[in-house]
């Protein structure tokens, strides 16, 4: 299997670096003012209707133009559009740098004029239900906490939705949290929370460029049954050195970047950690009642370095960093028990990015995530309890992508992930769970952007999957296909199928510490989806863009943890297999540039499971916990003064389901006499699971933004309020069948919050 | 087409959406459930039948539960072995007769509760059926297997006369409270915790199951509740919270092991109260074991089990089958 993967690969190479050219222009479009590489920016050549869009290294080349002068027109969300000529000579060509100014910087004496507005074709690929995302956007929104968020960003997405207020695990298009394949710089990254769910890992200072895939996501991305989130980190300015400082109540955090020495490349380092001990500290001293609190806190950091090797070749190795550490003791004082709970995660990626040939790009990269969690529990020393969940991927990816036809684009690539977990579950001498494998997933794919003609692109793709332990080969097709209506209106179909080699064992919400992360092992059938999508995208004017789209997905071999079941050796053992659907439409208006900008959107969906022949809903259909019917977002920020903006977000959606019960009865067991419990025991039976909806939610967050000088030096204060009118959300809902009548109690979440942050730049 | 009338269709859809919201009403909690009948009975080998008790779910759980508003009287009850339980039909209470049945009675002092007739003891290792009769109703019908009894042994590693003191209780008085020594040794939460081992219960014997059931540890304090004395150092007597209820006294489930397990470590801190103590461990047939354990995992929150695994057909609840070994041992107060 392995070597006709590679027999086709280096056939498709050397094929493609045959095709005779005339004459091309390529090159990298970067940051004016920092130097870094620009993803997916458009670049058009005026009045040829030709164009390409860059890659995640920023760049782009555009074969076959005859000899002579061209204009190149250059845009990328939130930069001022460039324009310059370019002279095309025969053969292969130099690559060019074109620098984009940031909107944020303010420089009278440039005047950038647009002679075309309707040149945006380029940019408008085959791909559905991709929404990209700009990192100042993201730090400009409203969060929990005053911390910049990624995941909470990704929320506000229509169609994109959380299990809680204080959960950061994305539930996307009716899909389970480990559906959502997150990649940070192409390395993946499992469990990306701090604080049980509440801050994402993600540092927003450290991101550049954010791209969401709701759904039917190109071939060249695998590995997961929904949803792509793909995180590119900065690459550090290659100008200057700068950084930042920031403080907030709950953390601080740093961030540095410059040019190497020999100005041959550029890094960038970043971190943050919280300060919540002596407030804890205070807290246990102030009241008995609270002399349990656990010690907590969280750090993480990220770093990256980019060596430039000639111009043709760049050498890219970074990482990320990130623990959380939660110490408690509880019971009485002579016999206290300790528990030790920790999780974190650890990345390494390095990537060689080449420019092959005329029209040839290389990326070759390794990369190692590991995710460890877990907890020990002892009592004044006694050994009583251990839980761990150890999971490597070690991975090697090459991608080739070729630009030298003139109407398509050609990218292929081989993608190896080894999986090696452990999972151990030891209480006293006795082990409950001991699940320790490694196994490979080899996957290759190839794909072709395709404009057919001026009104059709067509985006076809397959993905072979390899996995070891079943032996077996599994066949992801995907197709996409973009008809032009007119100049500012597109129609786009996709779908695909999508299989997913790593699950999610999840005791609560994911995002959560508890959270297992197993790989498929053969055991039983892998899960996979199939999807389809179909849109709808109108520009009214260049700077707003409207979009519908409608989807179906069918989820099989859907995985739940089997509950009644004590001990497990294999995913056999410890998963129930299902099926599920999700369909919906979703609208989003985006306002892209301008004193306001944001965007409104809703999204009516229905999402439903099923494990026939179960205890679960007794094998019927059942609507998940994320399931929800309507979800209304507006997110704006706007403008107010030269020094002040004003960021507001608000969101409806309906509430989560829960199971009602259906009545009360009274419980014996043999082995408890009745004197013991005269009244017995009074426990619910109940109803069909997630039948009844809690109330609907609905909450505001505004931020606002003083932007001003620290002593000379760039600076912002940032006062935000979490929950403007106090509509506290129900997070669950209890029976207390202690009391009789029982109660019935719902756990809300936050009030209204005040936040503040102050952060300097230098 | 489009260009000329966006921004009609983005409001058109904007108004789409509104109305939709508006229609997303919180669903009325009303349901055509009929309750289901509930039935406990359980049989411990080498003792009389045990009492069994009959309700239906309580279906308005906002209103006050007496389990005796629903308690399902005037049920003909009857439990018997079954002698060829692989027959093929499979036998029933009319092909076998009468001789070996025990008959139950309607307790008229409280309302489901029935009560055994004669005096038989229960047999180990052996299949019994429990037939519900009552005319109108869905007849309920439940089997379960007698495990064999058992013999436990405390492992004494410190070679500390107390450990040893143990199996001697255990050894001269398994059940009989009239053959118990005056005193029992003594133990503090400063002790080393106590190693318990066990011969199986259900041998190489296999009723044709996967799983032949499990073990359960019970903690049952034996001083009256008035004279309760907790082991806790911040217990407050004063303290409404910490005032003591008769069903304080007994901790129902400590521990847990499956059928291929025979050894079990309990440690001081699940004792409560100080006094003399009996602890039982108890060997149940797959049909009570289950019960048990998928009771404690039932969570109402979660939903994910809507209901306890229960082998009782035409109802809820379990007919299940138990062994019995139990130890005494005196607990007190660490200053």
């Amino acid at each position: 299997m392995f070597k006709q993967i590679l027999t086709i690969l280096i056939l498709i190479c050397v094929m493609t670096s045959h095709v005779f050219a005339k004459g091309n222009v390529r090159g990298f479009v970067i940051d004016a003012t920092s130097g870094e590489p620009l993803p997916v920016a458009n670049v058009v050549v005026l009045g040829e209707q030709r164009g390409s869009t860059t890659n995640l290294d920023g760049f782009f080349a555009i074969p076959n133009l005859e000899t002579g002068s061209y204009a190149l027109s250059v845009s990328y969300l939130g930069y001022h559009r460039a324009e310059l000529t370019v002279t095309i000579s025969e053969g292969a060509s130099d690559p060019v740098t074109i620098e984009l100014l940031p909107v944020s910087v303010i420089l009278e004496e440039v005047v950038f004029t647009v002679k075309e507005k309707d040149n945006d074709k380029a940019r408008q690929s085959a791909r559905v239900s991709t929404i990209p995302i700009d990192a100042n956007t993201i730090r400009n929104m409203p969060s929990l906490g005053a911390e910049v968020d990624v995941l909470r960003a990704m929320q506000a997405i229509p169609g994109v939705k959380a299990s809680s207020d204080i959960s950061s695990a994305l539930y996307v298009r009716g899909g389970s949290s480990d559906m959502t394949l997150i990649q940070m710089d192409q390395s993946t990254v499992y469990n990306p929370s701090h604080l049980f769910g509440i801050f994402s890992t993600f540092n927003g200072d450290a991101v550049k460029h954010i791209e969401l895939m709701k759904g039917a996501f190109p071939a060249e991305y695998g590995g997961r049954a929904g949803s792509v989130l793909e995180v590119v980190t900065n690459d550090g300015n290659r100008k200057k050195m700068e950084g930042l400082f920031s403080i907030g109540l709950v953390s601080a955090r740093g961030a540095i970047e410059g040019p190497l020495p020999n100005k041959r490349g550029s890094y960038a380092l970043s971190g943050r950690r919280t300060y919540l001990e002596p407030i804890i500290s205070m807290m246990k001293n102030a009241s008995e009642e609270m002399a349990d609190l656990p010690d907590y806190y969280f750090y993480d950091g990220n770093g990256k370095v980019n060596i430039d090797i000639g111009n043709k070749t760049t050498l890219t190795v970074g990482g990320y960093l990130g623990q959380d550490d939660l110490q408690s003791e509880f019971g009485p004082d002579d016999s206290k028990f300790q528990l030790g709970t920790n999780w974190g995660n650890r990345t390494f990626a390095s990537r060689l990015r080449h420019i092959i040939s005329d029209n040839g790009f290389l990326t070759l990269g390794i990369a190692y995530s590991r995710y460890n969690s877990g907890f020990d529990m002892e009592n004044d020393g006694v050994f009583i309890q251990e839980f761990k969940n150890r999971f490597r991927d070690r991975a090697f990816r090459g991608d080739y992508e070729y630009l030298g036809y003139t109407n398509q684009k050609i990218k292929t690539g081989i993608d190896l992930h080894i999986y090696d977990v452990e999972v151990l579950n030891r209480f006293q001498e006795d082990t409950f769970v001991n699940i320790d494998t490694t196994n490979f997933t080899l996957s290759y794919y190839i794909q072709n952007e395709w404009k057919i003609n001026s009104q059709f692109e067509l985006l076809p793709g397959i993905r072979m999957n390899y996995h070891e332990d079943s032996d077996k080969v599994y066949v992801d097709p995907r197709l996409a296909l973009l008809y032009h209506y007119d100049t500012k209106t597109r129609l786009k179909l996709a779908g695909g199928r999508y299989h997913q080699w790593v699950n999610i064992i999840s005791f609560g919400e994911g995002g959560s510490f508890m959270d297992i992360w197993m790989p498929f092992d053969g055991s039983m059938d892998p899960m996979y989806s199939d999807q389809i999508v179909f849109g709808f995208e109108n520009d009214p004017r260049e700077d707003l863009e409207f979009t519908v789209e409608a989807y179906y997905n069918k989820y099989h071999n859907v995985l739940n943890y089997n509950n009644m079941v004590d001990r497990g050796f294999d995913m056999a053992s410890v998963f129930l297999s299902g099926e599920g659907n999700a369909y919906g439409f979703e609208w989003m208006l985006h306002q892209k540039a301008g004193r306001l900008t944001g965007w409104t959107g809703y999204s009516l969906s229905w999402s439903k499971r099923r494990f026939t022949d179960t205890f679960i809903n007794d094998g019927d259909w059942y609507y998940p916990k994320w399931d929800r019917r309507h979800d209304f977002v507006s997110v704006g920020t706007y403008k107010l003064t030269k020094n002040w903006d004003m960021s507001t977000s608000w969101r409806y959606n309906t509430g989560q389901g829960y199971t009602r019960a259906l009545g009360l009865y009274t419980y014996h067991f043999a082995h408890v006499p009745l004197e013991y419990e005269p009244d017995g025991n009074r426990t619910i039976l109940n109803g069909e699971k997630n039948n009844y909806r809690l109330p609907a939610d609905h909450r505001l967050d505004m931020t606002f933004t003083y932007n001003h000088k620290f002593f000379g030096k760039k600076a912002k204060l940032d006062i935000s309020i979490y929950n403007v009118y106090s509509r506290r959300s129900i997070w669950f809902r209890t029976y207390d069948t202690d009391e009789n009548p029982i109660e019935v109690n719902d756990v809300k979440l936050l009030p209204v919050l005040p936040l503040i942050s102050y952060e300097v730049r230098f | 087409m489009f260009s000329k009338h966006k921004n009609y269709v983005v409001l058109l859809f904007l108004f789409i959406s509104i109305a939709l919201i508006g229609c997303d009403s919180t669903p009325t909690e009303v349901d055509d459930y009929d309750p289901e009948p509930v039935l406990h009975a359980f049989i411990t080998v080498d003792q009389p039948f045990g009492e069994i008790w009959l309700e239906k779910i309580h279906k308005n759980i906002e209103n006050y539960y007496d389990p005796r508003n629903g308690g399902i009287t005037g049920a003909e009850i009857v439990i018997f072995p079954k002698i060829d339980y692989t027959s093929d039909p499979p036998e029933t209470f009319d092909t076998l007769g009468t001789g070996l049945a025990v008959y139950y009675e309607y307790d008229r002092n409280y309302a489901g509760r029935y009560i055994p007739m004669g005096a038989n003891t229960v047999k180990r290792n052996t299949l019994y059926r429990i037939e519900v009769k009552k005319p109108g109703d869905v007849d309920i019908w439940a089997e379960t297997t007698t495990p064999d009894t058992f013999i436990l042994t405390v492992v004494n590693e410190t070679d500390d006369d107390r450990y040893e003191m143990l199996n001697t209780i255990m050894d001269v008085v398994p059940d009989d409270p009239q053959a118990l020594p005056d005193s029992f040794p003594t133990f503090s939460r400063n002790d080393e915790s106590i190693k318990t081992t066990w011969t199986p219960a259900w041998g190489n014997v296999n009723y044709g199951g996967e799983s032949q059931g499990g073990y359960l540890f019970t903690i049952l304090a034996l001083t009256d509740t008035s004279e309760l004395v907790p082991l806790d150092p911040d217990w407050d007597p004063d303290d409404p919270e910490d005032a003591i209820e008769p069903g304080d006294k007994g901790r129902s489930t400590i521990g847990w092991a499956p059928d291929y397990i025979n050894y079990y470590d309990i440690f001081w801190l699940l004792f409560e109260w100080s006094g003399p103590q009996r602890i039982d461990v108890i060997a149940g047939s797959f049909e009570y074991s289950r019960y048990v354990f998928t009771t404690y995992q039932t969570n109402p929150t979660t939903g994910d089990i809507s209901r306890p695994e229960s082998y009782v057909h035409g109802g809820l609840g379990c007919f299940g089958a138990t062994a019995i070994h139990s130890f005494y041992l005196n607990m007190e107060v660490v200053e």
